[in-house]
């Protein structure tokens, strides 16, 4: 069976492969690769420090059980370390350039493990996500990974846990919106997937708001969505939705002059209010669960009820001024289309039938009901006349949208404006392209009952 | 008189005829890479042209959306001076951050595609002004 070897001063890995195992010579390389897959909290076999436990493997290939690597990688974990800290995770999306020690480095950078070595550090982050055993020979996560980096140690039952929800996770954070990955080189992975949640949710929400909307708007559901994200405690609706809900009260209440202004007067109007609306409290109850890392990195240090004052401000900061733009007709429109969803086809259906089908079968029709002499007039005139309303049903809409944007309208506005020039550039381009093809026709026959001694008489009669 | 006249009638039909059969091919050929390129291959849609204003384009069928995108993109492409100050850009500072998802012949269909519509949308003009004017002649 393998056997933990503790380091003393002056050791070396040969050296104890030689005293331990007799290996001398070339075949130590064969017993080194085994030696790392057993101990991968060494990151460098060359460097050990008196102290540390190496697993010595009997012979080469041996199968050692997983209980037993991990005991030993641990051995020299603090006691205090194996308490449960805190149920809370905290996710880390490696960026692809910082190798496993940086990571469990940064890992027990705060708090007071600090000064732990750096083989226990990596083993607890290892430990805790298996999926580094793939990256031991490089020692370089690749980006994006999730890894779960709370600085405490986990028993096998959470460790799977965690393991369960990592994919979706590292799915979402890639699938969502390709800003994240600009906003991830900006701010860091955990806060651009914080956003891309809270971006989904509102989008789930039917709201029209932009990435910097959201990010301003979510305010307190920043920590929402990410105490939601790593704990999945809190729901992220129901913060923005109590929000919400607070923010037109106010303004129903005070007016938007009030609840926007800077006067103490009137913030502590808006606090009374706050302290004696039953929603309040139960908004300050779901932050109140906000995992409290989480809320160190939006500087709002406490969500004590008590605190009124302060919350009023950020309330008003972070809150209010955003969500004005909730008011817009965007969000009622989505709402609509979101209503509509299912029936979309069919009206697409409509649309297109308006542009193709009908006039096609009206012309059809119309060169049927033609004297048989006019027929293929007819069809130059209808075929033209078809080609014409469709290109001037789409030049209509792509004047209508520069007019419009000059204009700046919304969404309704907009919708009804790109209608009534599509319909009148249909019309238009259509009688005009009637009339373009039946005399082309004309030119046509002339041609072709005429001969012509040169390019002049083409169009001379 | 009356024949040089007529022959530039004829002249403007066939030219007519000819840019509404180029501009129905353009629109296919742009429509082709633009309504995949805005709405599933970039987050153009995310811009505030698209949330706040023109909300509904992607709910159109693609003929007709495929108008508001080329739109879009000739705004960025030759209006740019025109609409850079206007509200639906205002989260757009640089119109390389649309035209950058296009390559050098797509950019190209879609003036293409500029220039036969304004050309059709000349030869309309011309054919209601002679309608109205001079109703004889045609």
């Amino acid at each position: 069976m393998a056997e933990s070897v503790q380091i003393k001063p002056g050791d070396n890995i040969n050296r104890i492969l030689k005293s331990k195992r007799g290996i001398v010579g070339n075949s130590v390389f064969k017993w080194l690769s085994d030696v790392r897959k057993l101990n991968p909290h060494i990151s460098n076999l060359d460097r050990i420090y008196p102290g540390e436990h190496i697993l010595i493997p009997d012979k080469l290939n041996e199968h050692v059980p997983d209980n037993k690597i991990w005991e030993n990688a641990l051995a020299k974990i603090p006691i205090a370390l194996q308490q449960p800290q805190s149920y809370a995770h905290s996710i880390y999306f490696c960026n692809g350039c910082q190798s496993i020690d940086v990571i469990a480095e940064y890992m027990f950078s705060k708090g007071r493990f600090h000064n732990m070595s750096l083989s226990s550090k990596r083993a607890v982050l290892i430990f805790k996500n298996p999926c580094l055993m793939n990256y031991l020979p490089n020692n370089n996560p690749p980006f994006k990974t999730a890894l779960e980096i709370s600085p405490t140690i986990r028993n096998y039952s959470e460790v799977r846990q965690w393991l369960s929800a990592k994919p979706n996770i590292e799915h979402w954070f890639r699938h969502i919106d390709i800003n994240l990955n600009n906003m991830c080189d900006d701010v860091g992975a955990e806060p651009a997937f914080t956003m891309a949640q809270i971006v989904e949710s509102l989008k789930n929400e039917g709201a029209a708001v932009d990435f910097d909307d959201a990010i301003k708007g979510a305010g307190y559901g920043v920590a929402g969505a990410s105490g939601h994200a790593s704990a999945g405690i809190l729901g992220v609706n129901t913060i923005n939705g109590l929000m919400r809900e607070l923010y037109l009260e106010i303004i129903e209440k005070f007016g938007s002059k009030i609840v926007h202004s800077k006067k103490a007067s009137d913030l502590a109007k808006i606090q009374q209010f706050l302290k004696a609306s039953p929603k309040y409290t139960q908004l300050m109850g779901h932050l109140n669960n906000v995992p409290k890392h989480l809320l160190a990195k939006l500087n709002l240090t406490s969500v004590n009820p008590n605190a009124h004052f302060g919350t009023a401000r950020h309330f008003r900061k972070h809150i209010s001024m955003p969500l004005k733009k909730w008011g817009n007709s965007s969000k009622y429109l989505n709402s609509t289309v979101k209503q509509l969803n299912g029936r979309l086809n069919l009206l697409k259906g409509v649309g297109r039938a308006a542009t193709w089908y009908i006039p096609a079968i009206l012309g059809v029709a119309s060169v049927a009901a033609a004297p048989t002499e006019l027929r293929a007039k007819r069809a130059f005139e209808e075929g033209f006349g078809v080609l014409g309303g469709a290109g001037g049903a789409h030049l209509g809409m792509y004047a209508g949208l520069g007019i419009v944007f000059i204009l700046g309208l919304g969404p309704f506005g907009m919708f009804v404006a790109v209608f009534i020039c599509a319909s009148a550039g249909g019309l238009i381009g259509m009688d005009a392209g009637n009339w373009f093809g039946g005399q082309t026709y004309d030119i046509g026959t002339s041609v072709q009952t005429k001969f012509y001694h040169s390019i002049d008489d083409l169009f001379i009669n | 008189m009356n024949e040089m006249i007529e022959s530039v009638v004829n002249i403007f039909t066939l030219s007519g005829c000819f840019w509404i059969i180029y501009l129905f091919y353009m629109i296919f050929k742009v429509k082709k890479f633009i309504v995949k390129r805005y709405e599933l291959e970039t987050n153009i849609l995310d811009t505030i042209a698209f949330k706040e204003h023109a909300a509904f384009t992607r709910h159109l069928p693609a003929f007709f959306s495929s108008a508001l995108y080329t739109s879009h993109l000739t705004m960025c492409l030759w209006g740019w001076r025109l609409y850079k100050n206007r509200k639906v850009f205002r989260d757009i500072d640089d119109p390389a951050i649309i035209t950058r998802h296009f390559s050098k012949k797509e950019i190209n269909l879609v003036k293409w595609y500029g220039i036969s519509g304004l050309m059709f949308a000349i030869h309309i003009i011309i054919f209601y002004t002679l309608k109205l004017f001079w109703p004889e002649l045609l």
